[in-house]
């Protein structure tokens, strides 16, 4: 049983009855899926038919911070939410950091379940034990800040913690987020399932204390992992100063940066105006989750021109290539200002700026006429035409009502051929790694169970060099099946359960990650665990997404990618040449099945779920 | 031999700004064209391109030619080719 780290309670939260009622967490949950990701997997694989319709009221919110959240372990302050997402129908996690998570815990809660559909729009105002089911009425249609200033105004606490939806999630948009502060849950249209309950806003406060299990160890492991930080040559030296911003350097540097919606990677050399170093004169300072000493998230002011006065917490690498290099804007004002303007409207930017570049190509190949984008001159580049377009998808506006549906609903509806140039897998956009050219991060591409998500099984080995657990080619298919399921199950086990920011894994503690956890478990929690029996969560956590996946209807078939990166070559620079052929994925599909212990098919073996604990998962498959 | 090098951030300042082309001796390994680099870049640049002094998930430096890292070649040992694209950084992280 554990003994610290947890609150030991789960609260459950009815809508359509305005009821809640609290639960314990029970141990041995506990100890197979550590917290976060892995406990709202497994909430969700209990609870929520597969088959369901994700913005229906069976579909369930659940929100998970870690064991480590809420103590003074570095950089915990992170949290996942799921629910079946409506842009896959798949599991749908997605985390973010801020200060809500720690918030969350002080509140006393591990894990938060929603459930039904409010018959108004509502928001949850929780303290001390209690849910006040709260009316929203005047806050709908209202922006993702001002929501959280009315509600902090209306309940006269400033240090309330907030997470909510923007007009995008109450018009439910597949590609709307969820946001806290600044921090968003970004991906996998979440904030659509939040407007489908017609839920605005969950507001909290507490003040719990987390118990530590056994304070000589946990201090002997956090020691351990503060020293990792301060060793490591990247964290704060360039990532506390840049961010993630300057990945935009080094991904231009290897060819393998997106360009013009995937058509000129390696050929649109952006790098000396949109990247981390070219805009760091747009630099107001930085800021930082709670428990966080590197603070990573750089404020950036549009000082001059048509954008002057855009303020924003980022833009992320992601950002910068979803408003930048796969739009082909070079405009880093530009790109700041529709960072904020996503935000504000409650739009994931990734998939709101790969659904913009796809929108672009077709204007520019004739499949989208000038009539059909109400005016607007889309070609590449035009960065006042992405921003009124970003505008009219947040409000579902002429063809941003199309486009809010993302980019693979978008391209169904809009049709003539415009399919090719969706890039999705399983209906989440591609985020910004040109995986022709970086082999296991393209399998993961394929085989992630969010979908085109970058942040489950992210192949540091290939895009940064790191040599853990070995030297990895990035051009190489060799041993790519084996190394995908490696970086997924340490994901998932290191970064998205404990709660623990993943910058850490491969920037600090590389060397000795697993043992981080373990150690990091024994002290906080009491829970013991080898470094494989840590590895082995996140296998777990997986196979079990996977078999829900598998129930609501996913096949092989749809581990792929897109047509582009397996018949076009990169045309240019450093990774000239490479694509992903279809034969050249299936088989890495197969030896990743094969090391996954599943059958060619992509399916759990009965063997296989009964080693993981999970027999009740292979009685579901009937298998 | 002729080899383009080209680099990112404080070792693109320290070597002038810009890429550039090294003429290197036949057979040339990657340490030679690092003592190249050393000698022609500015004095700064000594500390950062000499080889690392212990094991480490982190090398100091970054080396990759034809958009492959040293590591899965030779490492600092692999012999260079004329028209050889060698990049060189400090590490970056953090997608």
């Amino acid at each position: 049983m554990y003994k610290g780290g947890y609150t030991g309670k789960v609260l459950r939260v009815d809508l359509t009855s305005k009821t809640y009622k609290e639960e314990p967490l029970p141990a041995d949950v506990a100890q197979d899926f550590i917290g976060g990701a892995g406990l709202t997997v497994k909430y969700l694989y209990d609870e929520v038919p597969a088959d369901c319709d994700p913005l229906g009221p069976e579909n369930k919110l659940i929100y998970a911070p870690g064991p480590f959240t809420g103590t003074t372990i570095p950089c915990a302050s992170r949290m996942a939410i799921n629910a079946k997402s409506p842009a896959t129908g798949a599991v749908g996690v997605a985390t973010t950091g801020g200060h809500f998570p720690v918030e969350m815990k002080r509140a006393g809660y591990d894990v938060i379940i929603i459930e039904g559909k409010a018959d108004k729009p509502t928001y949850l105002w929780i303290k001390n034990g209690e849910v006040k089911f709260r009316d929203a009425t005047d806050l709908w249609g209202l922006t993702t800040s001002d929501t959280q200033q009315v509600i902090k105004d209306e309940l006269h606490d400033q240090n309330i913690r907030i997470s909510c939806i923007g007009p995008a999630g109450e018009k439910l948009s597949r590609i709307a987020c969820i946001v806290n502060e600044r921090r968003v849950a970004g991906r996998k249209g979440l904030g659509a399932v939040m407007g489908s309950k017609n839920l605005k806003a969950i507001a909290l406060r507490g003040d719990q204390q987390m118990t530590i299990a056994d304070k000589e160890k946990y201090d002997a492991a956090r020691k351990r992992m503060l020293e990792g930080m301060r060793k490591s040559p990247i964290l704060y030296p360039e990532f506390s100063r840049y961010g993630t911003s300057t990945t935009l350097d080094l991904t231009q540097a290897l060819g393998i940066y997106p360009a013009k919606n995937w058509t000129a990677t390696g050929v649109f050399t952006p790098a000396d105006k949109i990247g981390g170093y070219a805009i760091e004169s747009r630099g107001m300072g930085k800021t930082a989750c709670a428990t966080c000493p590197v603070g990573c998230s750089q404020l950036r002011l549009a000082k001059e021109g048509p954008y002057m006065g855009f303020f924003t917490e980022g833009p992320e690498y992601e950002t910068l290539y979803a408003f930048g290099g796969v739009t082909g804007v070079d405009n880093p004002d530009a790109i700041i200002a529709c960072d904020r303007l996503a935000d504000e409207l409650g739009l994931d930017t990734m998939s709101a700026g790969v659904t913009i570049a796809f929108a672009m190509e077709c204007f520019e190949r004739g499949i989208l006429t000038l009539e059909e984008t109400g005016g607007l001159d889309l070609h590449f580049g035009n960065d006042v035409a992405m921003t009124k377009l970003l505008h009219m998808m947040g409000e579902r506006q002429g063809l941003g009502d199309i486009l809010a549906e993302g980019v693979k609903r978008a391209a169904e509806k809009i049709g003539r051929g415009s399919e090719k140039y969706a890039m999705h897998v399983k209906g989440l956009e591609l985020p910004a790694y040109d995986v022709r050219g970086a082999k296991a991060h393209g399998l993961n591409y394929a085989t992630a169970f969010t979908g085109a998500d970058h942040n489950k099984g992210y192949a540091f080995q290939e895009i940064f060099g790191i040599p853990i657990p070995k030297p990895i080619d990035r051009l190489s298919y060799e041993g790519k099946g084996w190394l995908c399921k490696w970086n997924q199950d340490a994901r998932t086990a290191l970064a998205d359960s404990p709660t623990m920011c993943v910058f850490l894994m491969d920037m600090a503690v590389a060397d000795f990650m697993f043992e981080n956890t373990a150690n990091l478990m024994a002290g906080a929690t009491g829970l013991s665990y080898t470094p494989e029996e840590v590895h082995q969560v996140g296998e777990r956590i997986n196979n079990l997404a996977r078999v829900f996946n598998i129930k609501a209807g996913f096949t092989r078939a749809d581990d792929d990618l897109p047509e582009r990166l397996k018949t076009e070559p990169i045309p240019d620079g450093p990774s000239k040449g490479e694509l992903i052929s279809q034969a050249d994925l299936d088989a890495m599909l197969d030896e990743y099945y094969d090391a996954r212990g599943w059958t060619r098919e992509g399916v759990p073996t009965r063997a296989k779920l009964e080693e993981l604990r999970l027999g009740y998962a292979a009685d579901a498959l009937g298998i | 031999m002729k080899v383009k090098v080209r680099s990112i951030a404080l070792i693109k300042s320290l070597l002038g700004g810009s890429d550039l082309e090294v003429d290197l001796p036949e057979g040339a390994t990657v340490d030679d064209l690092m003592a190249r680099l050393t000698a022609i870049g500015d004095p700064a640049l000594a500390s950062h391109l000499a080889p690392p002094q212990e094991e480490s998930a982190h090398a100091p430096l970054r080396i990759l030619i034809n958009g492959r890292d040293i590591t899965v070649l030779d490492g600092r040992r692999t012999v260079l080719a004329d028209g050889d694209d060698v990049l060189v950084f400090i590490p970056i992280a953090g997608g």
